[in-house]
């Protein structure tokens, strides 16, 4: 903070037109820019509709939230969370209210200052189910009301004591400039102008956005914390993979996410580029359909528990991951990854052992017939897996699972289908059994939004329609537990059953590789949020491109 | 003439409504919707899902999905890009011209270079050049656009660094620089995508303008030409070339969708923001209306190139007007 003052202060000195321009220097000497590869736009750039990640990442650099989680990605209460645009913030007695008390520098980009009445009509708007915002479920269902109590400062009163209120509040709630959209339609705010073009109040201004070509952001002149060292961040946009890693080798762009393999042992061996390795959160699996179709009837493989136990020790899994991902993959241990603070790494595994699953499978009367393929009353044992064609990981574990099931006496035909037939074909359960994979985030309670009874009706992400009660009671203990040591418990207990169950092979948590020029200095990368570190990476002097001395276009 | 004009513009309109019919059809029936997003979203829950659909009318029946999209389109509204948030017209106001500048420069580096090579060819009839460079040309033709785009990238682009690999413009520099800078810069951007549909425009036409060339050479007027002591080069190029020119005319306007249909892999591949690149995302997003809004442009241009064919061959020789 004191460093950040006396950078404002030389700003001052250096005059108004210095001060538009930035510290970093008007003539683009400063800071320099910086190039980003990735395939998709942004679809929108106003922050309840955003909904993808490019969104999410452009807009949470021109937005800023009140408080962030910080790097020890806790979710619970507010233990380990920084300010953003709240200084800070007061609980009340009984903890369902908290009073945030907003940094009065804090401006919009048109030069209004920041009030908590945006923060109550940002809270209005996510939660007007007009609006549609993605969030504004999980914050309905965590707060009851924001109140304004002056200019500054904002209460906000929650429905119960869930220990993830704070987090759920934090990341979900944007502020919004009431003064700018107060008087558009909130069923027009996501199709305004503003969505193209965002007024925020964060580190980071838009300056130009041009659509499949690129998108430009630069210091904001108004943000009230400390300045970016860069001048200018580009988004470049390329749809096919191989087209944004050749830029990237290149030398066209700096910065390029989820790197394959591959691309990231090619890199690697570049002197110019690096390749920085980060927790993931994302979690494959082979999701068994325990219901036959659509029908609630059991499947007729799948509804056994001691079949699907049986599949799952016929894989070595290990192998599994290091054929596919080398030394770089991690073998799946269950719905979590290990960077959520749940994680626990010593849960009970089912463990590879091929004569203990063929053992399992002549007790349930499957017996190998001439061809090596098990029957049961003349019947194989056979089944069809989904998999998506987009994705190179999945396919390659589909075809080794298919070989190591074979040697168990398992037909597996590999039906390989396009992104939207198979997400379909899944949320219409229409299949026996897929490759899926899930996105997590640090909060750990989304486990009941993909794999609890709940999740298995109504149009939940449970696919495979996995249920088992004393799962669900785990859960909703966990998510209940106010200490994390108790909540590490029931999720624990509840990972263990889920896993014991085996309604999906647990397979494997891809690596996340993303490749960076050698001549940023990027600093500690958030593993669930890379960007947010944007505005702390500088180029080392002696590594300047021209392209860092051009002048960032006028908005 | 009057009369060939408007039956050939009644049958434009006519397949223009056919395939847009055909496409609204097929679009609707595919797998997918444009709010249904990845699996693994738990924000997307089933209600908001619900809603976007019926805010965006695509819980009615599809006859009246259709005929509200026909109405919309007389009024010429394409109607809201759920993909990129933006009115499709907007879109495509941005995305025609790039395509269109693709093309054209495609079109006529390809055509010329056609040209040159089929009347080389015609002239070294029989040689091992002649024959060398036939082959050449088959192979071309017959390898996939996206394969000499995938070439080309990795070549010329990645590993030789003589081009950008990718995009319109240079993403940094491209503002900063001036007017003269900024054309090259896009000609730079434009030399891989344009080459690659020039190649394979070039190996295309080569095949049949030396197929024309040889029908032309020994015709009398070339014959009387040499006998007056015209040189080769005279006779070839300002008799025969001429002269063979005619069934050319044909080609060039049906290598407008064999073009628009190359543009889709060579935008996709190079990053070219234009048509055939939207279509990609689009389809990939279940964005109707931007899908139907690129099949539109795609036919349309498929039928006036065919229309322009038609015509020009009509103006060239009035027998096919009478037979219209």
């Amino acid at each position: 903070m004191r460093f950040h003052s006396v950078r404002r202060g030389a700003c001052v000195m250096l005059g108004a037109a210095a001060l538009l321009a930035g510290c970093g220097g008007g003539d683009g000497s400063g800071g320099g820019t910086v190039i980003i590869g990735t395939g998709q736009d942004p679809k929108t750039l106003f922050p309840p509709a955003s909904d993808n990640i490019q969104a999410r990442v452009v807009t949470e650099l021109i937005f800023e939230r009140l408080a962030d989680r910080g790097g020890s990605l806790n979710t619970l209460g507010d233990a380990g969370f920084v300010p953003r645009l709240a200084q800070r913030w007061d609980w009340s007695a009984d903890s369902l209210r908290v009073t945030f008390h907003i940094d009065p520098r804090a401006r919009w980009q048109d030069g209004r200052a920041v009030s908590a009445e945006d923060v109550r009509f940002g809270f209005a708007v996510f939660t007007d189910t007009i609006v549609g915002a993605r969030t504004g479920a999980d914050l309905r269902a965590v707060v009851d009301s924001i109140s304004v109590g002056d200019s500054l400062t904002c209460t906000v009163w929650f429905r119960q004591r869930s220990p993830e209120r704070f987090d759920v509040l934090v990341t979900s709630l944007t502020p919004l400039p009431a003064h700018l959209l107060r008087a558009v339609r909130r069923d027009s705010l996501a199709l305004s102008g503003f969505a193209r073009n965002p007024v925020g109040n964060g580190p980071f201004k838009l300056v130009n956005w041009e659509q499949q070509v690129r998108l430009e952001l630069a210091p904001s002149p108004s943000y009230a914390g400390a300045r970016p060292a860069l001048d200018r961040v580009i988004w470049t946009f390329a749809p096919d993979a191989s087209t944004l890693v050749k830029q990237f080798m290149a030398g066209e762009s700096d910065f390029l996410e989820n790197l394959s393999v591959d691309d990231a042992a090619a890199a690697a061996r570049q002197p110019n580029l690096r390749v920085i390795r980060l927790g993931s959160f994302g979690y494959n699996f082979l999701q068994f359909n325990l219901r036959d179709g659509a029908s609630d009837r059991p499947h007729p493989l799948f509804g056994s528990r001691t079949l699907r136990r049986a599949l799952t020790m016929a894989l070595d899994r290990q192998l599994l991951v290091r054929s596919v991902f080398d030394s770089l993959g991690r073998v799946g241990l269950g719905p979590f990854v290990r960077a959520q603070w749940s994680a626990d790494t010593t849960i009970a595994q089912i463990a590879f052992d091929r004569q203990q699953a063929a053992r399992l499978l002549d007790s349930l009367g499957w017996h190998t017939g001439a061809d090596g393929i098990r029957t049961r009353d003349g019947q194989p044992l056979a089944f069809t897996l989904i998999v998506p064609t987009s994705s190179n990981p999945r396919q390659s574990f589909a075809v080794l699972i298919q070989e190591q099931l074979r040697i168990a006496g398992v037909k597996v035909d590999i039906e390989r289908l396009d992104g939207n037939t198979l997400v379909d074909r899944i949320q219409k359960h229409a299949f026996e059994a897929a490759m899926g994979g899930l996105a997590a985030t640090p909060a750990p309670s989304g486990v009941k939004q993909t794999w609890t009874g709940a999740a298995a009706r109504d149009g939940g992400l449970n696919y495979g329609r996995y249920e088992n009660a004393a799962f669900d009671a785990q859960v909703d203990s966990a998510i209940s537990a106010a200490a994390q040591a108790s909540a590490k418990s029931h999720y624990r207990a509840a990972y263990q059953i889920i896993v014991d169950d085996a309604p999906a092979i647990w397979l494997y948590e891809p690596p996340t590789l993303d490749g960076a020029s050698a001549r940023l200095q990027l600093g500690t990368l958030r593993p669930d949020a890379w960007w947010m570190g944007i505005p702390s990476w500088s180029i080392a002097p002696g590594k300047r491109l021209p392209r860092d001395a051009a002048p960032a276009k006028t908005p | 003439m009057r009369r060939f004009l408007l039956a050939r513009g009644a049958q434009a309109l006519a397949v223009i409504a056919l395939v847009a019919t055909l496409a609204f059809t097929l679009v609707h029936l595919a797998p997918g919707d444009p709010f249904a997003a990845s699996l693994d979203d738990p924000t997307n829950t089933a209600a908001l899902h619900a809603q976007q659909m019926h805010r965006w009318g695509y819980d009615q029946p599809l006859p009246v999905q259709y005929l509200k999209w026909l109405g919309n389109l007389a009024r010429g509204e394409f109607g809201w890009s759920h993909s990129r948030n933006r009115r499709v017209a907007d879109v495509l106001l941005e995305t025609v011209p790039r395509t269109f500048l693709l093309m054209g420069a495609a079109l006529v580096a390809g055509v010329l270079a056609g040209l040159a090579l089929g009347t080389w060819q015609a002239a070294r009839r029989g040689t091992p050049a002649e024959r060398a460079s036939g082959t050449l040309a088959t192979a071309v033709l017959s390898v996939p656009e996206f394969l000499v785009a995938l070439a080309a990238l990795a070549l010329p682009a990645a590993r030789w660094h003589l081009f950008p690999v990718s995009g319109i413009a240079d993403p940094a520099m491209h503002d900063s620089m001036s007017a003269i800078g900024r054309a090259w810069d896009v000609t730079r951007h434009l030399v891989l995508p344009a080459g690659t549909l020039a190649l394979l425009t070039a190996a295309g036409v080569s095949r049949y303008h030396r197929s024309a060339m040889l029908a032309m050479l020994p015709e009398e007027f070339v014959r009387t030409a040499r006998a007056k002591g015209a040189g080769e080069y005279t006779a070839v190029v300002r008799h025969a070339l001429r002269n063979a020119l005619g069934p050319l005319i044909t080609i060039v306007g049906l290598l407008l969708p064999t073009l628009f249909g190359g543009a889709v892999f060579v935008e996709t591949i190079f990053s070219w923001p234009g048509v055939g690149r939207m279509m990609v995302e689009a389809v990939g997003g279940n964005d109707y209306p931007l899908v139907l809004a690129g099949v539109l442009v795609g036919s349309v241009l498929v039928v006036l190139g065919s229309a322009l064919a038609d015509v020009l061959s009509a103006l060239a020789d009035p027998r096919l007007r009478i037979e219209a």
